[in-house]
């Protein structure tokens, strides 16, 4: 069985779904994904005939995401017509589903050298344009299930995760955001993209357009819930925000990496899916982590670096509380709710944020993991090469 | 009694019910009729030679109307065993019809409604008539009960907890192709086809048995998992309590129903809805709510006249004169409805500006799904404009809804009467001014009327027809009839300041203005009359309103009623500031936010004390009595001063007018529940601030005489 390797992971900035100072207010998902495509090839050197397919995660198929955006990004990129191009949908996990496709892709001795990745363009494209529920789908359920809002509200209240806690951690998001900003930990992920600034002008943009600087406790607790008006804990300050990005990863078999002479930053140790009730929906990487340590025979004391999606705050604090993981070890440069959550984007987010954290840190094994709307868990293992 | 059921048989052992309540427009389930279909159950469950049953309702277009309305609204004072006893009576009914020992199809053309909608549930099928006609709903909330005869654990075994959820706590019907898409109907076909599709269906079920297994599987629990029934209990109720702040108990009664028996087996999950039915049957809300029911049929059915005799006119065509913001909505209430509409003002600027508000009713309810391209042509059709007042000489209604100033009125009344037909009808939009003495200035006094429309005019139902000393009967008649076609509800209201609401509203928003001055926040003010039920506060609505109309509005009343109302400076000191409310950015709160939502002020806070009359503390009490007694009080001298014809045109007036809670039926209504003894004893404490809380004779006699509004 071939091994699958990480030779580079990208992104773009990530910015606000928003018509008026969002930073891709005119910048359209093909676009953005055909750039950071470009960018990756260029960064890593490879030869664009070698790429047999681009593997691309994105959540609502419509619009300018119709159709299949991985092949039309891989046409866009200047990829040669052989290459493949497939979008995949596990909802928010679905970058993260590419990658882990790319992988069993490479062990399974078929596509070789690929590209993973993903985009969601959450203002032109609108998280919820027309969706159409089917009734029967809600036999022993209310529509609720569809409300994310109102899934993390409900684990508010069966693990007890207080708003207090939920703030205090979407302000923890920010700081270490910010921090990582500052301190230049997020220069070698993003790659300066062309957007709109909040003042109207075109802008070379290199950081994230979401993150708080002058966000505090006080101005958090302040805010009104969302979702429950009436005694809910679940607001805008401890939710990740809609968002614009894009992220990419080259990836291949350990043997091609070497016959070319790349140096690879990680292999994909282990991959797993699991469902879990759709009312917590959040809990989703519980079962998925217990599933993917087994899978890579490891514990979780072994895992140094942890990415785990910040849908909310307390469906992170629900899973840390349930897997027993101490905060210290946990998306340390910030994550959804400070950097932002463009959904088909985000797996390749983390994971991109992680390998440059398991690399910046020394780290031997990371783990990337996200929770999907209607009940899902998706958890990729990486060990590090040569570190 | 007639019979109001037959059954025959068809070809093949298959037996035909057919339901048709003779003499009555509609089929309802009253206690003789489920009298009657005991004993043909009686005769049916021996009858295992049959194929199976069809039922159909011999009214094309009326399946089954509910229960008995009449039955449940006399219900206030019965014992629990009494209303226990009547619910398992239907239960037991149906529940014998859901185990017949053949396949049972209910073939629904039609209203098919309440206690009609649980008769073919407890069926093994249902066929629905693709006519635009059915309509299949479980109303039972809207008048504050639950489905108590099996609906709320038989319709979520059958179609999932949300869809079932969704009929019955929003009392809102579906279609037959949406009853088909959801599973409840098995398919919507021509009404033409039911008999034969349901024949078709019952060979399907006996052939593969499909009856015997649906029974076993309908007749399980729904089988919920803790998550599932927590976390769907929690939403649901989280919503319920969001639209209806607790108030409206039954769809949270409706939601503890399901839920508590959605994981029991179906004998004992019926038995957990009987038990949750008693909480609202015979209760205060539901009795209200179904006289609020009964009210609005009756108004409905009232032609504005006692004289029989008296025959609306014709009206083809209706000319509005003024195109702002009542003035457009009422031509476009009309043009929407197809009534051909000329729009007048005074210059092609204005008329362009009626023209964008009349385009903005319809796009509006486009953006809500609500209409399309199609309605908005046709009311554009229907909607002609013109700067020349000689065009009303073509048009059978002219409504005036211009300036409200009197002088101003009347001089264009004088020119009219060159202008337009002689038999025409002059209605004026007017909210305060005198009809008898307008009518003085009208072409012809006997065909001038008022026509009071509310704001905003597509949204709101009420009109006040306002009946001058000399308007005729038939010009009342007719603009009744024309309210209703352009789906109003029409009272009709003698001439008095302010007519019914206003008058009757005046006194509570003058209240709230001299507590303020008194002492009480308006956050305190505002918070107890929507404690009471009020969709808004009075303060907030003075703001919405917009102070100049407020304070004008107000002179007004200070100069008809100076015994008993009181100026307050507030209002003056507002309007001079240039702080008209809401549409100015601020009056009593500002509205300067992004979303334009209210927020305290601090620049109020100085006007305040230069008009405060004390600093003192009020209770929250004494706020909703001082805000709703003088209320009451006014409507019972406008009942005695037969402004209005029946205690339910003030109680539908304010409901619909004003938007007082439906669950407390109306001020009247309220009154009747607390008594009139004990309403001159709440109004002891409140002598000494004079007139205003005076008790009227009326109200004395009603106390002496234990007497009621409605008995």
């Amino acid at each position: 069985m071939r091994q699958a390797v990480v030779i580079d992971a990208v992104r773009t900035p990530v910015g606000r779904a928003s018509a008026d100072v969002g930073y891709y207010r005119d910048v359209r998902s093909e676009d953005l994904s055909a750039d950071i495509i470009k960018a990756l090839m260029q960064r890593t050197g490879i030869d664009r005939n070698l790429i047999e397919d681009v593997k691309w995660g994105c959540v609502q198929q419509q619009g300018e995401q119709a159709f299949d955006i991985g092949r039309i990004a891989a046409l866009m990129a200047d990829l040669p017509i052989e290459t493949g191009g497939v979008t995949i949908n596990r909802n928010c996990a679905s970058s993260l589903q590419a990658i882990n496709d790319c992988a069993l892709s490479v062990a399974g001795e078929c596509e070789d050298i690929q590209i993973a990745g993903g985009v969601e363009h959450m203002e032109h494209v609108g998280m919820n344009d027309g969706y159409n529920p089917c009734p029967g789908l809600f036999r022993k359920y209310t529509e609720a299930i569809m409300n994310m809002g109102m899934t993390a509200e409900y684990l508010a209240g069966k693990y007890r995760i207080p708003r207090e806690k939920q703030d205090e951690y979407a302000c923890r998001s920010h700081e270490l955001a910010a921090k990582a900003t500052d301190s230049g930990e997020f220069e070698s992920e993003i790659i300066p993209t062309w957007g709109r600034g909040e003042n109207g002008r075109k802008e070379l943009l290199n950081g994230d357009q979401c993150i708080r600087r002058d966000t505090n406790l006080s101005a958090l607790a302040a805010l009104r819930p969302a979702f429950n008006p009436a005694g809910g804990s679940v607001t805008a300050g401890n939710s990740s925000p809609t968002n614009v990005g894009a992220a990419a990863l080259l990836i291949m078999s350990e043997e091609k990496a070497n016959e070319l002479g790349l140096k690879p930053m990680a292999k994909i140790r282990a991959m797993a899916v699991a469902g879990v009730d759709p009312t917590e929906m959040g809990i989703g990487p519980v079962p998925a982590v217990h599933k993917v340590l087994k899978r890579a025979g490891l514990d979780l004391d072994e895992i140094e670096a942890i990415e785990l999606n910040e849908a909310f705050a307390v469906q992170v604090l629900s899973c840390l509380k349930l897997l027993g993981i101490d905060e210290q070890r946990v998306n340390t440069r910030g994550g959804a709710i400070a950097i932002g959550h463009p959904l088909g984007a985000s797996g390749a987010r983390i994971a991109t944020t992680l390998l440059h954290r398991m690399r910046d840190s020394g780290a031997k094994y990371g783990l990337a993991t996200m929770c999907v709307g209607q009940g899902q868990g998706v958890a990729t293992v990486f060990e590090a090469v040569n570190n | 009694m007639d019979n109001v059921f037959e059954l025959t048989e068809l070809d093949g052992k298959v037996a035909l019910l057919t339901f048709d309540t003779p003499g009555k427009k509609v089929n309802t389930l009253g206690r003789p009729v489920l009298a009657e279909l005991t004993a043909i159950v009686d005769q049916l469950e021996s009858r295992e030679d049959l194929q199976g049953l069809l039922l159909k309702s011999g009214k094309p277009g009326q399946f089954v109307a509910g229960a008995d309305l009449n039955e449940l609204g006399a219900l206030l004072h019965a014992s629990q065993e009494q209303l226990g006893e009547g619910m398992k009576v239907g239960h037991a009914l149906f529940s014998r019809i859901s185990k017949l020992p053949f396949p049972t199809v209910a073939l629904i053309d039609g209203n098919c409604m309440g206690g009609g909608t649980e008769l073919a549930l407890s069926m093994d099928y249902r066929i629905a008539s693709d006519s635009p006609k059915t309509k299949i709903g479980l109303p039972e909330v809207n008048v504050g009960l639950i489905p108590g005869w099996g609906g709320t654990q038989r319709l979520p075994r059958l179609i999932g907890l949300n869809p079932a959820l969704d009929i019955m706590c929003s009392g809102n019907p579906i279609s037959a192709q949406k009853a088909a898409e959801l599973g409840f109907a098995f398919d919507a076909v021509p009404a033409e086809s039911l008999i034969d599709e349901g024949r078709r269906l019952i060979a399907y079920a006996r052939e593969s048995q499909d009856w015997r297994t649906q029974r076993e599987e309908l007749s399980k629990p729904l089988g919920l998992s803790e998550d599932q029934l927590n976390f769907s209990r929690a939403t649901a109720e989280g919503y319920i309590m969001g639209k209806t702040k607790g108030q409206y108990p039954a769809p949270l009664v409706a939601i503890k129903s399901v839920m508590e028996g959605a994981n029991l087996p179906l004998d004992e999950a019926l038995k957990v809805e009987q038990a949750a039915s008693l909480e609202v049957v015979g209760s205060e809300i539901s009795t209200n709510l179904i006289a609020i029911f009964f009210m609005t049929n009756r108004l409905a059915r009232d032609p504005g006249v006692e004289d029989s005799s008296v025959v609306a006119r014709d009206v083809n065509r209706v000319a509005v004169f003024g195109s702002g913001l009542m003035g457009a909505g009422i031509a476009t209430s009309h043009a929407r409805v197809g009534i051909p509409s000329l729009m007048l003002d005074v210059s092609d600027d204005r008329i362009a500006d009626g023209m964008r508000r009349a385009q903005k009713v319809v796009s509006d309810r486009m953006k809500i799904g609500r209409a399309n391209a199609k309605d908005m042509a046709s009311m554009l059709s229907c909607l002609n404009t013109s700067t020349d007042k000689s065009h009303v000489g073509d048009y059978d209604v002219v409504v005036e809804a211009i300036t409200e100033n009197e002088e101003i009125k009347t001089s264009l009344y004088k020119e009219l009467g060159e202008l337009m037909r002689d038999d025409a009808i002059l209605a004026s939009n007017t909210s305060t001014i005198s009809i008898t003495r307008m009518g003085k200035s009208a072409p012809h006094a006997d065909r001038f009327v008022g026509m009071h429309f509310f704001y905003p005019v597509d949204r709101m139902q009420l009109v006040e027809v306002i009946r001058g000393e000399e308007t005729s009967d038939e010009t009342i008649a007719t603009i009744v009839a024309l309210s209703k076609r352009i789906k109003k509800t029409p009272i009709v209201v003698g001439d008095c300041a302010g007519f019914l609401v206003n008058r009757v509203l005046l006194p509570y928003m003058n209240e709230a203005l001299l507590l303020l001055l008194e002492g009480a926040s308006m956050d305190q003010i505002d918070k107890a009359a929507l404690k009471f039920g009020m969709p808004m506060g009075p303060i907030a609505l003075q703001d919405v309103v917009g102070l100049d109309t407020s304070y004008y509005a107000g002179m007004t009343m200070i100069d008809a009623y100076s015994d008993r109302a009181i100026l307050t400076p507030i209002l003056k000191e507002l309007v001079e500031a240039g702080r008209l409310g809401k549409k100015t950015g601020s009056g009593f709160r500002k509205y300067t936010g992004k979303k334009g939502k209210p927020e305290a002020d601090p620049e109020f806070a100085p006007l305040l004390e230069k008009c405060r009359i004390d600093n003192k503390e009020i209770s929250n009490k004494e706020i909703t009595d001082r805000l709703f007694l003088p209320m009451f009080l006014e409507s019972t001298r406008v009942l005695e001063e037969n402004i209005v014809r029946d205690p339910g045109d003030v109680d539908m007036g304010l409901i619909l007018g004003i938007g007082f809670p439906p669950f407390r039926g109306g001020i009247l209504r309220w009154a009747d529940s607390q008594g009139a003894d004990k309403i001159l004893k709440d109004l002891e404490p409140y002598s000494e601030l004079g007139k205003r809380f005076e008790p009227t004779d009326m109200l004395k006699d009603m106390a002496a005489g234990g007497k009621k509004f409605y008995s």
